[in-house]
């Protein structure tokens, strides 16, 4: 009964399928890691990224199924390869809908951070708010965010019950 | 059960190009829990009336963590205020304001599960030599950070590529 558990109001949680997450530290980096995923084809499903005064810091996560195409893609790019983080097994947590309430995304950083739960990166949408976690802790981030919202009695699953995988024909 | 379906389009769709200007953008280097205690700080400062129009939080390989918060600018003042007793009260921590700051934002459809777009995107801005302070894309969404007086010259520039109803 989760509708019972006081907390900010929200209509749902959405979990991804596992993603590879990688940390970009230039723009430079960040434009080329770009171009080598589009012209082979691989979605950046989740990108997240801001300029510093120093650099920048982006994250940028494509579907764990593209991580072996995406290594070898990148492989002989090697002062660019030496410059990445990459993040095995990662999946995104979306929270919806936001309604810009500063206070959703406040608690979403002090719950998870204070449960030593990783967080590694985090970007709003229109509606939602998106975040990654290693894959193998997405069930305790939900469960730790649902001691905090209150999910009506009818949501959706928290899983995914269909994919798209994106092909182009020849 | 698989479902295929065919889907083709000449130029990338989008459900048309949203702009707001006169923004603020503050980039505070915080850990996970402190920006927590920071954003909903700053929202009870504002007795929960302050309205985010995009957040980016990332942790970067030095351990190091950032967040990007972009406001409204009726709320630059507060914000600006806030972070300064944010930084007198913690020593060591510095925060970035930039603004007025500028957004485009578009969607379209299936653009979570397409590749290229955020390429396109960064890639038509670059040409043009507009500098991309920040860029986010979940969901459907694509969310472009950009200096004052660029965003007339960025709807132009992407819309070589993509298109617009």
């Amino acid at each position: 009964m989760t509708s019972m558990v006081p907390g900010i109001a929200i209509s749902g949680i959405k979990l991804s399928a596992e993603m590879t997450q990688i940390t970009v530290m230039s723009p430079r980096d960040g434009g080329q890691l770009l171009r080598l995923m589009a012209e082979h084809r691989i979605n950046v499903q989740f990108l997240s990224a801001g300029l510093l005064n120093e650099g920048m810091i982006g994250s940028y996560c494509i579907p764990a199924t593209e991580h072996k195409k995406a290594v070898a893609i990148i492989m002989p790019h090697e002062a660019l390869n030496r410059r990445l983080r990459w993040i095995h097994a990662v999946g995104a947590v979306t929270v919806f809908p936001h309604r810009s309430r500063l206070h959703l995304i406040g608690l979403i950083l002090q719950e998870v951070g204070r449960a030593g739960l990783p967080l590694y990166s985090l970007a709003t949408s229109l509606s939602t708010i998106t975040f990654t976690t290693a894959f193998a802790r997405i069930e305790d981030v939900v469960s730790t965010l649902c001691r905090h919202v209150a999910l009506p009695d009818n949501h959706a699953p928290f899983h995914p019950e269909f994919r798209i995988d994106g092909r182009e024909r020849a | 059960m698989e479902t295929i379906a065919v889907y083709w389009e000449k130029s990338v769709k989008t459900y048309g190009f949203c702009v707001e200007t006169g923004l603020c953008l503050i980039r505070a280097p915080l850990a996970i829990a402190e920006a927590g205690d920071a954003v909903r700080a700053l929202a009870d400062l504002s007795g929960g009336r302050m309205p985010f129009k995009l957040v980016l939080f990332n942790r970067c390989a030095n351990g190091r963590s950032w967040l990007h918060l972009l406001l409204g600018a009726e709320w630059r003042a507060d914000a600006f205020d806030f972070f300064k007793a944010f930084t007198n009260r913690n020593p060591g921590f510095s925060c970035q304001v930039e603004e007025p700051v500028e957004m485009l934002y578009f969607h379209g459809p299936h653009f979570g599960d397409r590749h290229g777009i955020a390429h396109q995107a960064a890639r038509m801005l670059r040409q043009r030599g507009i500098r991309l302070l920040a860029m986010g894309c979940a969901g459907s969404c694509v969310h472009l950070i950009l200096p004052k007086n660029s965003v007339k010259a960025a709807c132009e520039a992407l819309g070589g590529c993509f298109l617009v109803p």
